[in-house]
This record gives structure tokens, C-alpha cells and sequence, in this order.
């Protein structure tokens, strides 16, 4: 009777659970219901629109240099929207390091979206496959004015503009404040002053030796900051004529030792040029292992957020005594595809998007640079680091900006990390090394 | 028409209503691209079009010396990869092929790592094993142990790898045996044992034979995983340090979508597939899988 009694309570239960459930899954059911009907009732009203030809969708894909990057993307987009009601943007974010490989399928299938946004280096590959659109009739004299020469340069193919420099990246040095003022070293005001390399080297090692850091100083694992090492040697990749290779002419070779000679003294880890992760580096300086990190502007934002164990800041490049300041300066590019249904209400929007008061706004918050001429981002975070890199992006040679954007630059850059890292590694002669990246130079240049 | 409704009538007719769809999907999904790939290895991406160039492109694939290295590295982590794999799987699925609670914990321990996507895995690995503030050398250096380079190590890169993936794909494996060791019926072992065999020569002569299928299968199977690995590769090495990590899919990767040469890529992968298909019917003719033979 009491077994009875027990199952017949727990068969209440459970029935009362099951039917209490049903009515809330009703529920629920009936308004997903609901919502996803007005979803298809505005979505079909659009479609309704856009055959009508009312609304016209821009497809826009990008890839965020940090956080707050991609947060004003979405704000200048609304804003767009709202003044151009019968123009939809619809944003698609890919990281940076898988950008290349989700546009290019796209391009060969030719459904690349409209617009782009590219870092310059790239842009040339694509104008060479006859991808982009030529923006001449909409870009006036005034209007390329406007930007610092060396970033107007790489959005150029044949001198037919195929879009608009947004952004400008720089490289410059990077510092544990903490450890320098430990050892009471002295930092340069300005990129004129410079330290030489000696000096740096120098400086390096007192920190090390003073403080007990790990590592005086360490390089983002990209042809970006060694190219900018081998520019401040007075060394170059390619000749005038961006096709005769120089990457292993004297100067360039001497630079290429240096940084070698720096990593066998220990100086620097020679773990991060032979690692397969791109911010082992990053993580060594976050880490409060390194004294002097080489890395770009890009990183203010992720360094206000994530270093809270030491200061930081930045400061000037060294160069080799004798030469100029050089820094590997370039940026983002917004591009237009020429399969564009819509190339001049996608020009429309880029213009909007990087005239001067929104590249100012845009900027200012992303902390990042611009590559206009007459903006003035207002910094609310470190803008003494901006200050630092702007000023190093001033030291941008044209040659050093147009070789970057060569359409065979893709080609080129795998052989010249692959044979840097064994150079830095002390696994091949530095000579050696760039003969062979001077070779595979020769050898793509005459395909 | 009296043959064609005779035809209808035949059962294994009916098969291939069913097999029609999967057999749709895979020629849409698998063979055309493959044969457009071959296609595209005659051929050389310029100026958004694929241009004809004969054998231009395997010409070049023979003459680079990055290629050939690829190869070799990728014959080393096969190689590396397929004894532990089938010997460790294998005496981890005897030594748990045993009733009991701690033995189910045990195997589901093991399986744990197949569960966790590979990029992920990779991910992990990457910071456990980072060379300069990752927990493996934090450990070594404890143990008052000299600090290990892994993937950033020339000599370490290769071992690193073989490592992470057997570690990943051990598990996997050892169910494969499970399930084998668990289809040989208990009497064999008993009447051997009466006969008086060891352990030894039950495993070298009953075990081991009646497990050949398990045993071809996973050989099989995992050099299939070793020829195409790419994951461990493009996120914890690039091909690095210098070429000593450079596998033969990632060689092709970064030659079709970094250096955006289509033609070699395409190339090159024919190759791969000539090579593995050589391979694997080495492998079955070793394995001789359409004998048969009767142990009772």
C-alpha cells in the first residue's frame, strides 16, 4: 500500500513537471514564433526594397586592428545608415591572419564582397589580378592632397586609385618603464636623437645586467619590424626600380647581422624568431620579461588592458650611426572590388567613412594613426605613445612604402622570414641567407 | 521493355536508389575538385585567370629543394607517429580490456584528449609548451632540468609534434582495439592456457592475428592523419623554426593561399596524392586484407 501510494505521488509529479513544461515550451514556442515571423515580414520587406530597387546593400569585410577598432566600425556604419537610409552596410569581421585566405576564394569566384578593408601591402596583389575597381573618376587632385604621400602611394595600381588609405601603422620601440627607470637610463626625445644601434645595444644590456630582467630586448616575429631594422642600416629590399633585389647588398646584410649577433649574446630570446606563434614575443613583453619590445602601434589598446604589473611606453627607433631614422610604416586600405554592382555608392561611403572629422573620431578612439595630413586624432588613452609613433611614421621613406606594395610582395615575404629566422637562428650566414631571398626575388620578378 | 522490367526486378537495383544521393554528393564534393584540381596543376594563376602552362609547374615542384624537405619531414612524423601510436594505443587497450569501474574511468581518461578539437588542443599546447614562460620547461626548471626549446627548438620541433599528436589520437586508437580485442572469444586464451602458453604466446599468436583487421585499420587510418596534418602545424609552428617543421600540406597551403601560386599548389598536391596512393597500396598488399585465414 506504502509502495503504492509513493509511485502514484511520484507519477503526479512527474506528469505535473511534463505538462508544467509543455505550457512554458507552448509559450516560449508561440513567441520565438512570433518574433521570427516579424524577422521574415522585415527581411522579405527588404528583399521587396532592394528588387525595387530602394535599398542597396554594401558588403564590407574587414578584419579589427583591436576592440575599440571594431566598436566604431559599427558606430560610423549606423551613422551611415541613418543619413543614406536607402543604403545598408552589412559588416563581416575576419581576423587578420586568416583575412587573405576567406577574400582571395571570394575574388576567384568573383563574389568578393564591395568593399575591403586591407592592410596596403595586399592591395597591389589584388589590382594585379585585374580584382579592383578604378576609383579615377571619383578621386580628385584635392582629394589625394589630402593624405601623406607615402600612404596614398599603396592605393595605386598602374596610378589608378583603387581606394582610400584609412589608417597608418608605424613601428617604433616599445620600453618597460618600470626596468628603465631601475636603471636609470636615459630615453631619446625625439627620432632625429635617436639612439644609434650601439647605444641601444648598450642600453639593452644595462638593463638586463642592472635589473635582472630576462631579456633586454625582443622583435614582433613579422617582416614588418625587420624590414624596418634592415631600413634603419640603410638597407632596402628591392632597388629604385622595385625590381632588382638589395636585400642582400651590404648595408641590408649588416643589419641582418646585427639583430643576429643580438640574439647569440642573448640579448634577446632566439626562442621568438624561431617560434611558430607570432606574439611570443608580445607575451614575453606582457609578461614583464623584456625591457624593449619592436612592435607596432596597434598594440596600444592591448597593452592599456592587459599590462598592470609594470609602466610602459615608447619610444624612438635606433639606427645605425650615420644613417637616416627609418621606421616600416603602412596601414589599412579601404578598396572597392570591381564586381561591385554598386561602385559608386560603395566610393560614396569609404570617402564618408575617412574624411577628415570621422577619421579623427574613429581614431582617436581605436588609437590608431592617420594617414591624412590635416586630421588630429584626440588620443583619450596614452597619447604620449601616439605621439611617439606618429612621429615615427613621419620618418616613412616613398621607396620603402611602394616596395611593400608591389603586387609580388606576397610572394616574396615567405622566403625572406624563412631565411631571416635561419639567419637569426645562426643556422645559415647571414649573406648566405639573403642571397637566397635575393634569388627567389630574381626568380619571381622574372615570372 | 520486357528487359527493362526484368532488370527492375532485380534487388541490388534497389541499392542504388539508395546509393544514388551519397553518390551525387560525392562526386559534386570530392571528385570535382579533385579533377579540377589536376586540372588546375597544367596552369598558372595570372592576372585573375588561370593560364595553360603544361608541366611548367611539376618541373619546378621536382627542382625545389623546400618541397623536398616537406616530404621528408613528412615521411619522419609518419613514421614517428604510426609505431607509438599503434603500440602504445594497443597495450593501453590489453591492459584495460578488463571489467570494473576504475577501467571504464581509465578508458574514458584516455579518450578524453579525441573529444577536444584539434585547433584548440594546439592552442593549449602552444602556451604549455611555450619555451619561455610556458608550464612544461616551469616544471623542467623545478626539477632542476635544463629548459626545452619544443617548437621552437630545431632538434625539438619534429619530436614536439609526433608528441601532441599522439597524445591527442592515442585514445581514438585504443577503442578501435578495444573493440577487436573484445570481438576474440575467451575460450581461445582458456584453451591455450590449458595448453599451457604464457602470455606472451597468447598475444604473439592468437591476439595479434584475430586484432589484424583492428590492426590495418588503424595503421591505415593514421597514416592517412599523418600525410595530411595541418592544424598542429599552422598553429603551433608555421613550418618552423628555418623548414624543420615544414609538412607537405602546409607547404601547399602556403603556396596556394600566402604566395597565391594555385598552379604549384594544385601541383604539388597530386604529387602528395600519387605518393600516398603508392603508399597505401603498398600497405595492402602487406597486409594481404582480402586473405582470409581460419584459426579454430
Amino acid at each position: 500500500m506504502k509502495r503504492i501510494l509513493i509511485y502514484s505521488i511520484l507519477v503526479v509529479f512527474v506528469v505535473s513537471m511534463a505538462l508544467f513544461g509543455i505550457s512554458c515550451k507552448a509559450e516560449a514556442v508561440e513567441e520565438a514564433e512570433e518574433e521570427v515571423a516579424e524577422v521574415i515580414e522585415e527581411a522579405e520587406e527588404e528583399v521587396a526594397k532592394e528588387e525595387a530597387g530602394e535599398i542597396i546593400t554594401l558588403r564590407l569585410m574587414m578584419f579589427p586592428d583591436n576592440p575599440p577598432d571594431e566598436e566604431f566600425y559599427d558606430i560610423l556604419i549606423t551613422e551611415y545608415e541613418e543619413l543614406s537610409p536607402n543604403i545598408k552596410i552589412e559588416r563581416e569581421s575576419v581576423p587578420w591572419n586568416n583575412f587573405q585566405e576567406k577574400l582571395m576564394p571570394q575574388i576567384m569566384a568573383e563574389t568578393p564582397p564591395d568593399i575591403a578593408r586591407v592592410s596596403s601591402q595586399w592591395g597591389g596583389s589584388y589590382a594585379a589580378m585585374g580584382a579592383l575597381a578604378d576609383l579615377s573618376e571619383f578621386i580628385t587632385q584635392e582629394d589625394i592632397d589630402k593624405f601623406q604621400s607615402g600612404r596614398w602611394v599603396t592605393c595605386l595600381y598602374e596610378d589608378k586609385p583603387f581606394g582610400l588609405p584609412e589608417t597608418s601603422i608605424a613601428i617604433a620601440m616599445w620600453y618597460n618603464k618600470t626596468a628603465i627607470e631601475e636603471a636609470g637610463i636615459e630615453l631619446p626625445e625625439s627620432a632625429d636623437s635617436a639612439w644609434t644601434w650601439d647605444e641601444f645595444k648598450e642600453a639593452a644590456k644595462t638593463v638586463q645586467d642592472k635589473t635582472g630582467i630576462e631579456y633586454g630586448f625582443d622583435v614582433y616575429k613579422s617582416f614588418f619590424p625587420y624590414l624596418a631594422w634592415i631600413y634603419s642600416g640603410g638597407g632596402q629590399l628591392l632597388g629604385e626600380d622595385l625590381k632588382t633585389p638589395e636585400i642582400n647588398n651590404e648595408k641590408s646584410v649588416e643589419a641582418v647581422k646585427y639583430l643576429t649577433d643580438i640574439y647569440a649574446e642573448g640579448i634577446s630570446p632566439v626562442t621568438t624568431p624561431a617560434s611558430g606563434d607570432p606574439d611570443a614575443a608580445q607575451k614575453l613583453f606582457q609578461a614583464g620579461k623584456v625591457a624593449f619590445y619592436y612592435s607596432g602601434v596597434w598594440l596600444t589598446s592591448t597593452f592599456v588592458d592587459a599590462i598592470k604589473d609594470f609602466e610602459f611606453g615608447a619610444t624612438y627607433l635606433p639606427m645605425k650611426a650615420g644613417e637616416d631614422p627609418a621606421t616600416n610604416a603602412s596601414g589599412e586600405n579601404l578598396i572597392i572590388f570591381n564586381k561591385s554592382e554598386h561602385i559608386k555608392e560603395a566610393y560614396d561611403f569609404i570617402s564618408w567613412f575617412t574624411n577628415k572629422e570621422n577619421s579623427e573620431r574613429h581614431l582617436g578612439y581605436a588609437n590608431l594613426l592617420s594617414p591624412r595630413l590635416d586630421t588630429s586624432p584626440v588620443y583619450e588613452v596614452r597619447p604620449d605613445i601616439l605621439e611617439v609613433f606618429g612621429n615615427q611614421a613621419a620618418m616613412l621613406k616613398i621607396q620603402w612604402a611602394k616596395e611593400a606594395h608591389i603586387s609580388e610582395f606576397s610572394e616574396i615575404t615567405p622566403s625572406l622570414m624563412d631565411n631571416l629566422v635561419l639567419a637569426l637562428t645562426g643556422k645559415m650566414d647571414a649573406q648566405n641567407a639573403m642571397d637566397i631571398v635575393a634569388d627567389e626575388v630574381n626568380t619571381i620578378m622574372a615570372e | 521493355m520486357g528487359l527493362i522490367l526484368k532488370i527492375m526486378k532485380i534487388k541490388r537495383v534497389n541499392l542504388l536508389y539508395f546509393l544514388i544521393p551519397g553518390l551525387i554528393l560525392l562526386l559534386l564534393f570530392v571528385i570535382v575538385p579533385i579533377l579540377y584540381s589536376f586540372y588546375i596543376s597544367f596552369t598558372e594563376f595570372k592576372s585573375g585567370s588561370f593560364i595553360f602552362n603544361g608541366f611548367d609547374n611539376y618541373i619546378k615542384l621536382l627542382k625545389n629543394k623546400v618541397f623536398w624537405i616537406s616530404i621528408g619531414n613528412t615521411f619522419y612524423y609518419t613514421v614517428g607517429v604510426i609505431v607509438p601510436s599503434v603500440t602504445i594505443s594497443l597495450f593501453i587497450a590489453i591492459s584495460l580490456n578488463r571489467k570494473g569501474w576504475g577501467y571504464t574511468t581509465l578508458r574514458t581518461i584516455y579518450f578524453l584528449p579525441v573529444a577536444v578539437s584539434e585547433a584548440v588542443a594546439a592552442a593549449i599546447w602552444v602556451s604549455v609548451l611555450n619555451p619561455e614562460v610556458g608550464m612544461a620547461n616551469y616544471f623542467l626548471e623545478i626539477l632542476h632540468l635544463p629548459k626545452i626549446g619544443w617548437y621552437a627548438d630545431y632538434n625539438w620541433v619534429m619530436p614536439t609534434l609526433i608528441m601532441v599528436t599522439l597524445w591527442k589520437n592515442v585514445g581514438y586508437y585504443m577503442i578501435i582495439f578495444l573493440a577487436g580485442l573484445q570481438t576474440i572469444p575467451p575460450y581461445y586464451e582458456e584453451a591455450a592456457k590449458i595448453d599451457g602458453a604464457n602470455n606472451w604466446h597468447i598475444f604473439r599468436n592468437i591476439t595479434l592475428p584475430l586484432l589484424k583487421p583492428s590492426l590495418f585499420f588503424v595503421y591505415i587510418t593514421s597514416i592517412l592523419f599523418s600525410f595530411k596534418v595541418f592544424t598542429w602545424i599552422y598553429v603551433m609552428t608555421q613550418g618552423g623554426p628555418g623548414y624543420s617543421s615544414m609538412l607537405t600540406v602546409f607547404y601547399i597551403y602556403r603556396e596556394g593561399f600566402k604566395k597565391f601560386q594555385f598552379g604549384y599548389a594544385s601541383a604539388t598536391s597530386v604529387v602528395l596524392f600519387l605518393i600516398l596512393l603508392v603508399f597505401i597500396i603498398i600497405q595492402l598488399k602487406y597486409f594481404k586484407m582480402f586473405e582470409t585465414k581460419d584459426y579454430r
